[in-house]
C-alpha cells in the first residue's frame, strides 16, 4: 500500500525536502562532472586531428596513454584474480567446511579490510625494500645477494589483491550461506556426486555474486592511485591514475580531463555490468532461500594442513605487515637496527601532542567526514523515502545520478571539483567546503545503497497507520520509520566517516593551509620528508580508528539484522 | 509526463553548461581578509615556520600570514590550476623555479614591485625588472653514501653515474613531478648536447625514479640506494637530521667536475586589483623581508645560498660556488616539451 496521495507530489514537507535533495545532488555530483566533461570534450574537439595522428599535441601521447591503460588493465586483472582466489577459497573454507578457529579467521580478515591500500604499500616497501626487513634477514642468514624489488607490477597487483580480497570473502561467504543445502541435497538424492552437485548447483547460484564482486574489485583497482604511485611510478611506468596525476602536475588540465573521461567510461561499464549481474542474483536468491544453512563438509586428514596454510596466508598478508608497520612506528629512525635501545614512543608523542598539522589533519578528517556523511545520509534518506513511497517522475534518473560517483575514481571527482568550484557563481576552492562537497559526492552512493536497503525492507503499513492516526507526513516518518532504521543509518554514517580517514586523492588535490586531512598527512609525510617512522605511526593510529569504527558499525548493523 | 521529464533533464544540463561556461570571465575578487595575506611557498617545514614567525614578530605577533606550504612541483601545479580556473589565490608566491614565474609574467598576472632591499643584493641579482626578484639559490650536486668512498666508488662527475658499477644503486627525481628536477634535467639536457643520452644511460643503470628531489638524499640516508643527484640543501639538512636522531651522517657530497647546476628561487606578488591597500603593503613588506639580512639568514640556515652580500651562513655552506652551470630559463621554457618528451622516451626504453 502506498502512502500519501498517490500519483503526484503535493505541497507537503517532503516535496520541499525532495526538491532540496535534488538540488543537493546536482551540486556535488552533476555540476563538477559536467565541468570535467566540458573540458574533456573541448580539448578533444579542438585537437581531434592531432589526437588521431597519435600524439603530436604536446603532452598527449596516444602510445603512452594506451600503455598506461594496458598497465592498469593488467594490474586490475591480476589483483582481481588474487582477490578472487584468496577471498573465494577462504569463504568456502569458512562457510562450507569444518575448519577450526572460524571466528578468529573472520576477525583477522576483517583486520586486513581495515588497512588502507596506501599503508599496505608502505608495509610492502618496509618488508621487501633493499633496506627492508627481508633484506636484513637475508644478510643475517648470509643467504646471498638480495635481488627482490618491491617496485614492480607484480607487487602493485599483490598489494591491491590483498587489500581487496576481504570484499570477495564477505560477499562470497554471504552468498554461500544464503545458498542453503536444499538444492544441493536434491541433486545428490538424484544421483549426483557431491563435487558434481557443488559444480552444477551451488556454483551457478553464487556465480553472479562472484562476478559482480570481481567487477567491483577490478574497477576499484583501476581507480586506485596511491599504490601504483608508490610501487610502480619509481620504474617510470604509468597507470591511468598516475598518468592523470602526471598530466595535472605537468599543468595539462584538459588532457587530465580526457584521461579522466576514459577512466570513467571503463569504470561505468564495470558498474553497469555489476548491476545487471546483481539483478540476476536476486532472482536466484529468492528461489534458494528456503531450507537450512549450507551443509558442512569435513576436511578429514587434511584439516591440520589446511588450517596451517590459512594461518600462514593470513599471517603473511595481515600480521606480518601490521607487525612491521608497528615496529617502524616505534623506531627512532627508519633504517636503524632493530634493538630495544632504538625504540621510542616519540613518534606517537610528536603526532599527538607536538605536531600541530597532524592534530589538525585528524580533526579536519573527523569534521569533514562527519558533515559529509550527515549530508549524504540525509540525501539518501530523502531520495529513498520519496522514490519508495511516492509515485514521481524522474525517480530513476535521480537514483542513477546519486549512485553514479560509485563508478568514478576519487581523483576524477577531485579534478571535477577543482574545475567547478574554483571560480564562477560559487567559489569553494581553498575552503573546507570543497572537500566536504566532494566527500558528499563520494559517500552518497554508499549511503544510498545501505539506506535504501533498510527502507525497502520496511512495511509501508507502519507509516500509513501513523498517518491514519493523524500524524503529518514528517512526524510519521520521524516517529515511526526513522527509529526503525536509525541503527543502520548510524552504521552507514560511520563507514563513510572511516573512508574520510583513509581517502587520499581528494584531500591531496583540494586541501589548502588549515584544511589538510589524514590522507594528505600520510601521503605528504612520506613523500616530502621520507619520515617513514612517523608515517607508520599515523598509519597505526588510522588502523586502530578503523578497527574501532568498523566494529561499532558492525554492531549497529547487527541490530538492524543486516549481515556484514 | 515524459515531456516534463525530458524538459527537466534538458534544463539541468543547460544550467550546468551555463554555469560551467561562466567560469572563464569573472571580475577579480579578493578572497582573503583585510590585514592578512596568503603566502604560497615551498621549502622545509621548519624554515617555513621560522619565516612565518619572524615576519609576524615584526607585526607585533599578529596573524598577518596565511601560509600554504608544499613541494615545489605541487605548488607550481596549484598556482597553475588556480590561474586556469580564473584566479590565483596567493598574494605572494615563492619557490619552484623561474620558468613558472616567466609564464606568470607573460600572462600578466604578476605585480611589479622593486624592493629597496635589492640594492644590497649581489651584482647579478639587483638588476631585476621587479616582477620576480631572486631570494636564494639551490646548487644541484652529486650525493652518495659514505660507504662508497671505502669502496673507491665515489662519483666525481655526472658522467660517472653512467658507469656500470652504479647499476641498481641510483635514484633520480621525476622532472614531471618536481619543478626542481625539471630545472636540472633541462640543464643536463643542454650539457649533453640537447639529447637524452645521459638519461638513457641512467635508465640502463636501472635508476629508481622518485617524486621529490629531497627523497634522493632520504633514500641514501636510509640505505635504500647509494648515489644520486640532489639539491645541496637537501643533503645539508639530511645530515643534520641524521646527527640529531643519533644516526651516522652518511651523506657525502661531490661537487661535479662539470659544475654544480644553479637554480634560482624567485618570489613574486600576484596582481589583484581588488586587494585591499593594507594587504598590498603587507605583500611588499614580505618581499622586503625575504630579501633582508634576517630573511636571507633564515633560508641560509636550511642550506639555501643567499643572494645578499655579507649574509651570515652556517658552517658547511660555501659562500661562493665558482664552478657552476647556469640555466637560461627562457630557453628552458621554450624547450620544456622537448625535454619532457626526451626524458620520457629515455625512461620508457
Amino acid at each position: 500500500m502506498k502512502l500519501s496521495v498517490p500519483g503526484k507530489l503535493r505541497s507537503d514537507p517532503w516535496t520541499v525536502i525532495y526538491a532540496s535533495a535534488i538540488i543537493l545532488i546536482l551540486l556535488p555530483v552533476v555540476y563538477p562532472l559536467f565541468n570535467l566533461f566540458v573540458h574533456a570534450f573541448s580539448f578533444i574537439l579542438s585537437q581531434k586531428v592531432h589526437v588521431f595522428e597519435g600524439g603530436s599535441v604536446p603532452g598527449f601521447n596516444l602510445t603512452d596513454t594506451l600503455c598506461a591503460l594496458k598497465n592498469s588493465i593488467l594490474i586490475s586483472l591480476a589483483a582481481t584474480a588474487i582477490a578472487l582466489l584468496a577471498g573465494g577459497a577462504l569463504a568456502w573454507l569458512i562457510v562450507r567446511t569444518d575448519i577450526p578457529f572460524k571466528p578468529l579467521i573472520r576477525r583477522l580478515i576483517f583486520l586486513t579490510f581495515c588497512v588502507p591500500s596506501y599503508v599496505l604499500s608502505i608495509c610492502c616497501l618496509e618488508i621487501f625494500g633493499t633496506n627492508g626487513f627481508l633484506h636484513n634477514l637475508f644478510m643475517y642468514l648470509g643467504a646471498g645477494k638480495y635481488q627482490i624489488s618491491p617496485y614492480s607490477m607484480f607487487f602493485v597487483s599483490l598489494v591491491m589483491g590483498i587489500h581487496l580480497y576481504p570484499l570477495v570473502f564477505f560477499a562470497v561467504s554471504n552468498a554461500l550461506s544464503k545458498a542453503g543445502r536444499t538444492l544441493e541435497d536434491a541433486a545428490i538424492q538424484n544421483g549426483a556426486s557431491r563435487p558434481m552437485a557443488i559444480i552444477t548447483v551451488t556454483m551457478p547460484l553464487i556465480l553472479p555474486t562472484i562476478l559482480s564482486t570481481a567487477l567491483f574489485v577490478f574497477s576499484r583497482t583501476m581507480a586506485n592511485y596511491e599504490v601504483p604511485a608508490k610501487l610502480f611510478s619509481p620504474l617510470y611506468r604509468e597507470t591511468m591514475t598516475t598518468r592523470i596525476y602526471g598530466a595535472i602536475t605537468a599543468l595539462d588540465i584538459p588532457y587530465a580531463s580526457v584521461l579522466s573521461f576514459i577512466l570513467v567510461l571503463i569504470s561505468g561499464l564495470a558498474l553497469i555490468m555489476q548491476f545487471v549481474l546483481l539483478k540476476n542474483k536476486r532472482q536466484i536468491a529468492v528461489t534458494s532461500s528456503s531450507g537450512s544453512g549450507p551443509r558442512i563438509l569435513p576436511l578429514g586428514k587434511r584439516r591440520t594442513l589446511v588450517v596451517v596454510s590459512v594461518m600462514v596466508f593470513i599471517g603473511l598478508t595481515t600480521l606480518v605487515p601490521l607487525g612491521v608497520l608497528f615496529i617502524s612506528s616505534i623506531l627512532k629512525r627508519w633504517g636503524m637496527e632493530i634493538v630495544l635501545s632504538n625504540f621510542t614512543l616519540d613518534n606517537y608523542r610528536n603526532i599527538i601532542f607536538h605536531n600541530g598539522t597532524a592534530a589538525r589533519a585528524f580533526w579536519n578528517s573527523l569534521v569533514y567526514g562527519a558533515v559529509s556523511a550527515s549530508i549524504a545520509a540525509f540525501l539518501a534518506i530523502s531520495i529513498t523515502w520519496m522514490t519508495h513511497y511516492k509515485k514521481i517522475s524522474g525517480k530513476r534518473i535521480i537514483e542513477f545520478l546519486a549512485s553514479s560517483p560509485m563508478s568514478f575514481p576519487t581523483m576524477v571527482l577531485a579534478l571535477g571539483a577543482v574545475l567547478a568550484w574554483s571560480s564562477g557563481w560559487l567559489v569553494l576552492y581553498n575552503t573546507p567546503w570543497i572537500i566536504i562537497i566532494t566527500y558528499t559526492a563520494l559517500f552518497l552512493p554508499l549511503a544510498l545503497k545501505n539506506i535504501s536497503g533498510l527502507i525497502r525492507n520496511l512495511d509501508p503499513g507502519l507509516e500509513t497507520a501513523a498517518r491514519v492516526s493523524g500524524a503529518p507526513p514528517l512526524r510519521a516518518f520521524l516517529n515511526v520509520t526513522l527509529p526503525l532504521i536509525f541503527s543502520g543509518v548510524k552504521s552507514s554514517w560511520m563507514i563513510c566517516l572511516l573512508i574520510a580517514f583513509r581517502e587520499i586523492p581528494i584531500g591531496l588535490m583540494l586541501h589548502t593551509t588549515g584544511t589538510e586531512t589524514v590522507g594528505v598527512l600520510l601521503f605528504n609525510m612520506r613523500s616530502n620528508s621520507g619520515d617513514l617512522e612517523s608515517t607508520s605511526a599515523i598509519a597505526v593510529i588510522v588502523i586502530l580508528l578503523s578497527v574501532f569504527g568498523s566494529t561499532l558499525a558492525g554492531r549497529w548493523r547487527k541490530k538492524e539484522g543486516i549481515s556484514v | 509526463m515524459k515531456r516534463k521529464l525530458f524538459c527537466m533533464v534538458c534544463m539541468t544540463f543547460l544550467s550546468c553548461y551555463l554555469f560551467a561556461g561562466g567560469n572563464s570571465e569573472s571580475e577579480p575578487v579578493y578572497h582573503g581578509s583585510e590585514g592578512k595575506i596568503t603566502f604560497y611557498l615551498s621549502g622545509p617545514e621548519k624554515m617555513v615556520n621560522e619565516i612565518e614567525n619572524a615576519f609576524e614578530a615584526k607585526h607585533d605577533g599578529n596573524d598577518v600570514l596565511d601560509v600554504f606550504h608544499s613541494g615545489c612541483g605541487p605548488l607550481r601545479q596549484k598556482v597553475w590550476m588556480e590561474m586556469e580556473a580564473g584566479q590565483i589565490y596567493a598574494d605572494v608566491f615563492f619557490g619552484s623555479n623561474p620558468v613558472i614565474f616567466h609564464i606568470l609574467k607573460d600572462r600578466g598576472v604578476l605585480h611589479r614591485y622593486i624592493s629597496p632591499q635589492e640594492d644590497f643584493l649581489k651584482g647579478e641579482y639587483h638588476d631585476g625588472d621587479g616582477y620576480f626578484p631572486i631570494v636564494n639559490l639551490r646548487y644541484v650536486v652529486l650525493v652518495y653514501h659514505k660507504d662508497l668512498e671505502n669502496q673507491d666508488m665515489a662519483p666525481m662527475s655526472y658522467a660517472d653515474l653512467l658507469k656500470p658499477e652504479y647499476l641498481g644503486l641510483m635514484a633520480y627525481t621525476d622532472p614531471a613531478q618536481s619543478s626542481t628536477s625539471f630545472a636540472y634535467t633541462s640543464a643536463l639536457w643542454e650539457l649533453y648536447e640537447r639529447s637524452n643520452g645521459f638519461f638513457a644511460g641512467m635508465k640502463e643503470n636501472r635508476v629508481l625514479i622518485v617524486p621529490k628531489s629531497k627523497m634522493v638524499a632520504d633514500k641514501i640516508l636510509s640505505g635504500e640506494i647509494g648515489v644520486g643527484i640532489s639539491p645541496f640543501d637537501a643533503v645539508f639538512r639530511g645530515n643534520r637530521i641524521a646527527k640529531k636522531t643519533g644516526m651516522d651522517p652518511v651523506l657525502a657530497i661531490a661537487w661535479p667536475e662539470e659544475g654544480a647546476i644553479r637554480i634560482e628561487r624567485p618570489i613574486a606578488i600576484i596582481k589583484n586589483s581588488a586587494r585591499p591597500a593594507v594587504n598590498q603593503a603587507l605583500a611588499e613588506e614580505l618581499i622586503d623581508f625575504m630579501l633582508s639580512e634576517e630573511g636571507q639568514a633564515i633560508t641560509a640556515k636550511y642550506g639555501f645560498y643567499p643572494v645578499r652580500e655579507n649574509t651570515t651562513v652556517p658552517a658547511g655552506l660555501h659562500m661562493e660556488v665558482e664552478n657552476y652551470i647556469g640555466i637560461d630559463w627562457l630557453s628552458v621554457w621554450k624547450s620544456e616539451q622537448e625535454v619532457r618528451a626526451g626524458f620520457t622516451e629515455a625512461m620508457r626504453k
